[in-house]
């Protein structure tokens, strides 16, 4: 999947670029296995902690547009893909809908959402 | 996991067999505590051939140092600085030898590290933490590189009188770099691209560096500092010296041997080196008895 921390660094960029989004901490990158597709490389994950004017929706249209801009390839279902952004928490909302769930569904499920979300607290 | 150089294998603090890196120190001053100017103005030949030494010697970052940061140090002027760093960073990128070696820049200077990177260099070392020049934290997060914030206080010339941990060494050090880090954050430099050095020999007393070598475990796991990697530099310093009665500082490497098997079992990721294959040696053998695989 070509170099890992560049295609999050890039991210965070294009995250920025719109104006839109400022990223006012980030945590430590963790390496992890993949969970349900396990013959592929390992997965890098961070969090970070944004200030924004857009609502949840919007916030969400906004990470899939840099996903897309970015070239999101996503053969398998949980398998490789160069980048995946996801919101975990939105200030207190909470909120289900098909397309987002706040907050995240599998946020306690996962070591390696919580662990870079609690260096950004 | 920390990147260093696109190319380079990351840092991976988290991983308990990981390999000690060892960064060696390139002096391109007149006027260095222990090397006393060794690779100035020697012509590009000389150092070449030191270059070459350090790398086929174990050392896979290399720290270019345009002016000495040694107690009571004179400063030069960021020209004269840049004269005697680009020239050294230039050659590297040259030397076939050098292709994956990481390029450090030891300045706490913002246009020192900005032209440097834009030379080449991958990381900046700056043994402050951006409080020697207000426009070195904005610089770090604009470039994008990896960097290295060191605790310290005051300046070269300051810094020995100002020794005072009302709440203990590793406390004061802990919380001095966590507010750098936060203010580095601040400033748009990623989590991942920071890492920490205690700052040995630089605003502490012998009993301090003593200290912090004996309890660096405490530091890394300082809260808010746990996940970063760690930089620690103890080769040649003062207070081996005194310890061991060893007046030169070229002839302290068995003192030096010591200090650098302590910090790797403190946790350092990262060991600042004059005398590169020795310390490779002393690395490998801490390595193999601490570094292992949880069971």
């Amino acid at each position: 999947m070509g170099d890992r921390v560049a295609m999050i660094e890039q991210a965070c960029k294009e995250m920025e670029a719109s104006g839109k989004i400022k990223i006012l901490r980030t945590s430590s990158l963790w390496e992890t296995k993949a969970m349900y597709v396990v013959d592929q490389d390992m997965f890098v994950n961070g969090a970070c902690e944004i200030e924004t004017t857009l609502g949840p929706m919007h916030l969400l249209d906004e990470l899939q547009a840099v996903e897309n801009r970015m070239g999101r390839v996503k053969v398998i279902d949980k398998g490789p893909r160069n980048i995946d952004l996801d919101i975990l928490l939105y200030e207190d909302v909470t909120m289900k809908n098909e397309r987002l769930q706040l907050p995240h569904a599998l946020m306690l499920e996962r070591e390696f959402v919580l662990r870079p979300l609690c260096e950004c607290v | 996991m920390s990147p260093l150089a696109a190319g380079q294998p990351n840092i991976t603090a988290y991983q308990k067999d990981r390999e000690t890196r060892i960064m060696s120190i390139l002096n391109v001053t007149p006027d260095s505590f222990s090397d006393g100017g060794e690779n100035f103005n020697n012509g590009e030949a000389t150092l070449a051939k030191t270059i070459r030494s350090h790398i086929s010697a174990g050392a896979t970052i290399l720290d270019i140092g345009g002016q000495s940061t040694r107690p009571g140090a004179v400063q030069v002027s960021a020209n004269e600085e840049l004269d005697r760093i680009l020239p050294a960073v230039d050659l590297i990128k040259r030397l076939p030898e050098a292709n994956n070696i990481v390029i450090s820049i030891d300045t706490y200077r913002a246009d020192v590290a900005e032209e440097s990177i834009k030379a080449g260099a991958h990381i900046i070392n700056d043994v402050s933490a951006g409080l020697m020049d207000d426009n070195m934290l904005p610089t770090m997060g604009k470039l994008g590189c990896t960097v290295c914030l060191m605790h310290m206080r005051g300046t070269p010339e300051t810094m020995s009188k100002l020794t005072s941990y009302p709440d203990g060494v590793i406390e004061g050090v802990g919380r001095e770099l966590l507010e750098r880090v936060r203010v580095a954050e601040a400033a748009g430099v990623r989590r991942w691209r920071i890492i920490l050095d205690p700052g040995i020999g630089f605003a502490k007393t012998q009993e301090q560096n003593l200290e912090l070598l004996r309890r660096l475990e405490e530091l890394v796991q300082f809260p808010g500092l746990q996940g970063f990697p760690w930089l620690v530099g103890t080769s040649r310093k003062t207070f081996i010296g005194k310890i061991t009665g060893v007046q030169e500082a070229k002839d302290r490497t068995w003192g030096t041997a010591a200090a650098i098997a302590a910090a790797i079992k403190g946790g350092s990721d990262i060991v600042r080196v004059h005398d590169v294959a020795e310390m490779t040696q002393v690395a490998k053998m801490a390595d193999a008895i601490w570094r292992i695989k949880e069971p």
